[in-house]
Formats: structure tokens, sequence, C-alpha cells
């Protein structure tokens, strides 16, 4: 009899999304380094790190509702208001670490305020926030009436441009340690089970004592305060606040999301996939800028990628 | 005594009568503030001629709301079709051909949309998510992002021509309407509708083919809004790609869902959903003219589909205590 090998590859159906991924991310660098000059560069790599970090982290949590088989649409929205009340308490001479603090409560209360329309009212995630996508970006043309908002401290403002070792950014050092941790909770605690059960069969997670509302409730309220946790250095890089901040994001979430082989029918995926889907599209967008090819082509790319995932989901139920 | 109180509250919590009690509240609100001209002839045409663009595309959503679908890409049909039209015209094509055409493109996008949605079983909401940026998209390539305008004369009619101070296209809206609520409530194929949208599952099992009447709802609503956009571009006499519509598809889901089109599908008429249109034109025209900032309308579109969203919930646990 063989004796079976302590080190067996990691290449079977759950991690064959993984290893696709990193096949594409290798190929996409090779390819644009061969097309455009710059690509290769540290300078390039800081800002393809520095653009990726704050959807990344809103990825995350949205990765965990979408694997209990929920979804958030209104995340621009809630960005940009989250980057604008931010903004104006920057403004009104706030300190920048309560400011940070009050947004990331703010942040807390409109994810909150979804999950009671989810957990409470019994509304689907995405219908309910359909009604906060609008009624946030209105909020946000009201507090800016039209204005940008800018002008902050210096302080602040090297935030953004803090890295560490010369080469990581603070805000992609925050996303890994989030990726890290996301990933521990999905894989190892009691929590990312339940999930994982909830987003497979939510009659069964009910009758298996799993508190299902309460489990929703706790993420849409998490996904909320890492938004205004996003927006701190969102606001930070970008040095402005618009009323039109985060418009389109929603966009790269989702097709984070689903590249990197979540399932809108739930359960299926694991952090690290999704992780490696928004460093693909981070990736794909830059080299498709320093390609001058327009962002519009970019969306329409990233409209296919959506397709094809819910194509491949009929398939999947059909088998 | 409690199942009087909640006969009571089935009464008198119809969402339609809310609706008309808080319309008339609106206009009230409007009427009184200090120096307000929103009781005055023009400034009512006014409202009735903008609510028609928007009423002609909510009897398509309201469609696509009973078929259990949502549409958010209803603006950027618009801009697409309203631009279409603006080009075409400016190049010499007669104006019913321009129509025609119109009501082909918004019709081939909402079959995409259809597609996607009922055949390749994609989140209606994501599919038109995304449908959304790939039209504006498209939209914007096409026109070179530049204001098309300078239609000539002949096009006045489809969105200017009045009869005896009455816009005709709100006479338009008003047939429409009738027609399709008549035959959704009369024809087979209207209860088909409704029974696919309340329940996919014992519609199929009856033999309803669910996706297709999923792709025709699409395919309806896109075409109503591809009439509309020809009206639109001749009214407004201005469209581009990224301005046109732009509002368009919030506006319309706040109004179909307060008018008491269920998002679940299965439930709601086209006249609650016209209700609803007017009463979202009058809190934006009575916004405007009360010199409050516009930028508050977005948020009480917002806040009113919540609002639509919570009563539906509402009404729907009144029901579970009874039974129902």
């Amino acid at each position: 009899m063989m004796k079976k090998s302590p080190f067996k590859f990691p290449f079977n159906e759950k991690t064959r999304v993984t290893w696709v991924l990193l096949a594409l991310l290798v190929g996409m660098v090779l390819v644009f380094s061969w097309t455009s000059e710059s690509f290769l560069s540290r300078r390039n790599f800081l800002n393809i790190m520095r653009q990726t970090a704050e959807t990344g982290m809103i990825v995350i949590t949205v990765a965990f509702l979408v694997l209990s088989r929920d979804i958030d649409i209104s995340m621009g929205s809630a960005l940009g208001f989250c980057c604008i009340v931010l903004g104006l308490m920057l403004k009104s001479g706030v300190d920048m670490y309560q400011a940070g603090f009050l947004t990331i409560l703010t942040g807390a209360v409109m994810g909150a305020f979804s999950g009671f329309l989810v957990a409470g009212l019994k509304l689907q995630g995405m219908v309910a926030s359909a009604g906060l996508l609008i009624l946030l970006r209105g909020l946000c043309y009201v507090l800016t009436k039209g204005y940008p908002v800018s002008g902050f401290s210096d302080e602040f403002l090297a935030l953004g441009r803090l890295r560490f070792w010369n080469v990581l950014p603070l805000s992609f050092t925050a996303l890994i340690v989030i990726v890290v941790i996301a990933h521990i909770i999905m894989e190892k605690t009691n929590i990312g089970l339940q999930i994982t059960v909830l987003g497979a069969n939510r009659t069964t997670a009910k009758f298996s004592g799993i508190g299902v509302d309460r489990i929703k409730f706790l993420l849409f309220t998490a996904n909320g305060m890492m938004i205004g946790f996003a927006s701190f250095f969102l606001l930070s890089r970008m040095a402005s606040a618009e009323a039109t901040t985060g418009q389109g994001y929603d966009l790269d979430i989702l097709a984070s999301c689903l590249l990197g082989g979540l399932s809108l029918s739930g359960s299926k995926g694991n952090i690290l996939s999704v992780f490696l889907g928004l460093m693909n599209i981070g990736i794909m967008r830059n080299g498709f800028n320093q390609l001058a090819i327009p962002a519009i082509y970019q969306d329409i790319v990233l409209g296919v990628v959506i397709a094809l995932n819910a194509a491949n989901w009929v398939r999947a139920r059909r088998e | 005594m409690n199942a009087q109180i909640h006969q009571l509250k089935a009464r008198f919590l119809r969402q339609e009568y809310i609706v008309t009690l808080f319309t008339i509240m609106v206009v009230f609100v409007f009427s009184v503030l200090p120096g307000s001209n929103f009781y005055s002839l023009p400034n009512f045409r006014i409202i009735l001629s903008q609510a028609a663009i928007n009423g002609i595309c909510v009897i398509g959503l309201t469609l696509c709301l009973i078929m259990g679908g949502i549409d958010f890409s209803m603006g950027a049909v618009l801009a697409v079709c309203a631009c279409f039209s603006g080009i075409l015209v400016n190049r010499g094509v007669p104006v019913f051909a321009v129509l025609a055409a119109s009501v082909l493109t918004g019709m081939l996008c909402g079959a995409a949309n259809g597609f996607l949605i009922a055949y390749l079983r994609i989140a209606p909401i994501i599919a038109t998510l995304a449908s959304m940026y790939v039209l504006r998209g498209l939209c914007a390539i096409a026109t070179g992002g530049v204001w098309i305008s300078d239609f000539p004369e002949t096009f006045k009619w489809p969105g200017q021509s009045t009869y005896g101070g009455i816009p005709m296209h709100f006479v338009l809206w008003l047939v429409l309407a009738f027609a399709v609520q008549f035959t959704l409530n009369n024809f087979n194929i209207g209860r088909k509708f409704y029974a696919a949208g309340g329940n996919p599952e014992s519609a199929r099992l009856f033999g309803i083919d669910y996706a297709a009447y999923r792709l025709s709802a699409y395919a309806a609503s896109g075409a109503l809004i591809g009439l509309s956009g020809t009206i639109y571009a001749s009214m407004v006499g201005t469209v581009s790609a990224d301005t046109t519509g732009l509002n368009t598809s919030g506006d319309l889901l706040a109004a179909a869902l307060i008018g008491g089109v269920h998002i679940n599908g299965g439930k709601g008429n086209v006249f609650g959903a016209g209700i609803g249109v007017l009463l979202m034109r009058i809190i934006r025209n009575g916004l405007i003219i009360s010199k409050i900032s516009e930028h508050w309308a977005d948020a009480v579109t917002g806040a009113i589909i919540v609002l639509a969203l919570v009563l539906s919930s509402l009404e729907k646990f009144s029901q579970r205590e009874q039974g129902g």
C-alpha cells in the first residue's frame, strides 16, 4: 500500500477558482508589462495598491453578505455619503481621529438601518438597499449643495501617502490585515460556518438553531462600518469629496466578488479568491488606463464578467 | 374585536389610499408656502406634460415589477432612445420613422435585459445595473459625449402639441394606461401575467411559460420607454448621453412602489403607479417652485422608496397575523 504523502498539492474543485485567478493575474501582469513600459514601475504598483485598497475593504464585507446569500447595492452611495460627512467634520475643525471614529459610527448606523430592513422587516437586501442607494445619493447632494468639499490639513492628507518600508501604503496594509482576519473568520470559526450554512439553506440554518436574523443584522452593520472605515482612506487619497464620490464603485465591488468565485446563490467561494478577483480587476483597470482605453469599455468588460458568472451559476444549477 | 381591527386595517391601509392622501397633503403644503406660484394653469400644464413622460415609462416598470423583476436601466434606455431619435431627426429622417425606430431600439434594449434575466437567470437588479453602465457607455460613444439639439420644426409634434391646453402626450399616457390595465384585468394574457408574477412555480405547473412572459414584460417596457424617449427629445429639445434620464430610474421605482405595485411581484396596477408618478412630479416641481434646493428631490425619492417598502412589508405582517 502506498503511503499517503504528507503534502498534497492543493488543487481540487474547491481551489480551482483560486488557481485560475492567480494564472489570470500573472498573465495580465505579463501582457501589460509587455504593452506598456511604465506598468512594471514601483510607482505604478503603489498606485494600484492605493486604488484597490478602499474598494477592497468593502469587497470583503460584501463578500460576507454574498456568502450569506444577500447583497447590498448601496455601497457606492454610502461611501460617498461617509466621505462627505467626514470631509464636513474635518472642515469644521473636528480632530482627525475623532472624525474618523464618528464616520465609522455613521456607517454603522446606515448599515444597521439596512440590517433592520432585512432582518426585522424581512425585505430582500437588494431591494432595501435600492432605496438607500437613491436616498443616500440625494443626501450627498443636499449636504454638499453641489460644491466639492476640500482643503484638509496636511496631517490628514499625509495618512493617504504614508507607506511602510516605502512599498506598502497604509491603506493596503489595512486591507491585507482585514483579508487575513476575514479568511480566518470564514475558515476557522463558528461564525464562518454559520454564515456558510445560512447561505446554503436558510431553513436548515434556522432549524439548526442559528440566529439567522442576528447574523444578517450584524453582517449589514459590519458592512456599514467598513464603508465608514474605507471612506477615511478614500478621502485622504482624493483630498476632496464631491456629491458624486463613490459612483460606480458598486459595479467594481460586485464584479470583484463575482469574479472571485462567489455565487449569488450563496455559500460558495472563499475570501482569498475574492481578494484575487479584486486584484485582477484593479490591475485590469490600471493596465487598460495605461493603454488609454476609456473607462466605458472597462465597465463593459465588468458587465460581461458579471453576466458570465451568472451563466456559470445557471449551468451549476442544472447539473 | 381583533378581527374587526384587522378588517378596518385591510380596508383603509390600502396603499393607493395612502398615496392619494399623501399627494393631496403635498399639494396643500406647496400651495400654502409663502410666495408660491404652484397654483397656476401653466404650472399644472408643465406638471402634466413632464409626468406623462415618466408615466408612459412607469407602465412598463409596472409590468416588470408584476413579473417579480425590477429595472434600474430605464434612465439609460431613455437616454439611448432619446439620443437615437435626436440623431435620426437631425439626419432628416421622417418623424414617423424616427418614432418607429426609437420604439424598436427600446424594445431591443428591453429584450436584452429580459434575456439576461429570464433565460440566463441573472438577478434582475444585477443585470439591469450592469446594463445601465453598458448602455450609458455605448450611448456616450455613439454621441461622442456632446449635446444633441437644434431639432427641425417638424419634430415638434410628438412632445409639444396640445389640444385645448392639454398636452397630447398626456392623453396618450391615459390611453395607454387604460389599454394596458384593461388587458391585464380582462384578457387571458393579462391574468397570466398576474398569475406568473404571483407564484412562478405554480404558474409553471399550470403550463405558463414563465421565462417567455418575463422576457415579454421587459421587451414591452423597453418599447414604452422608446416611445417616451422620442417624446422627451421632442419636448425638451436637447438630449445628451450622460444627463438625460439621470433621475428617471429612481423616480419611476419610487412612483411604482408607493403606488402599490408590490416588489415581490404579482400585485399592483398601472393606475396606482400613475398616481405615484404624479406625486413624484409634484414633489419635484414644488421643490423647484418654492425655491427649496432641488437636491432634496433625490433624497425624498429615496425616502419614499424606503417608506413604500416598509409599508408593503407591514402589510405582509398584518396578513400573517390574520392567518392569510
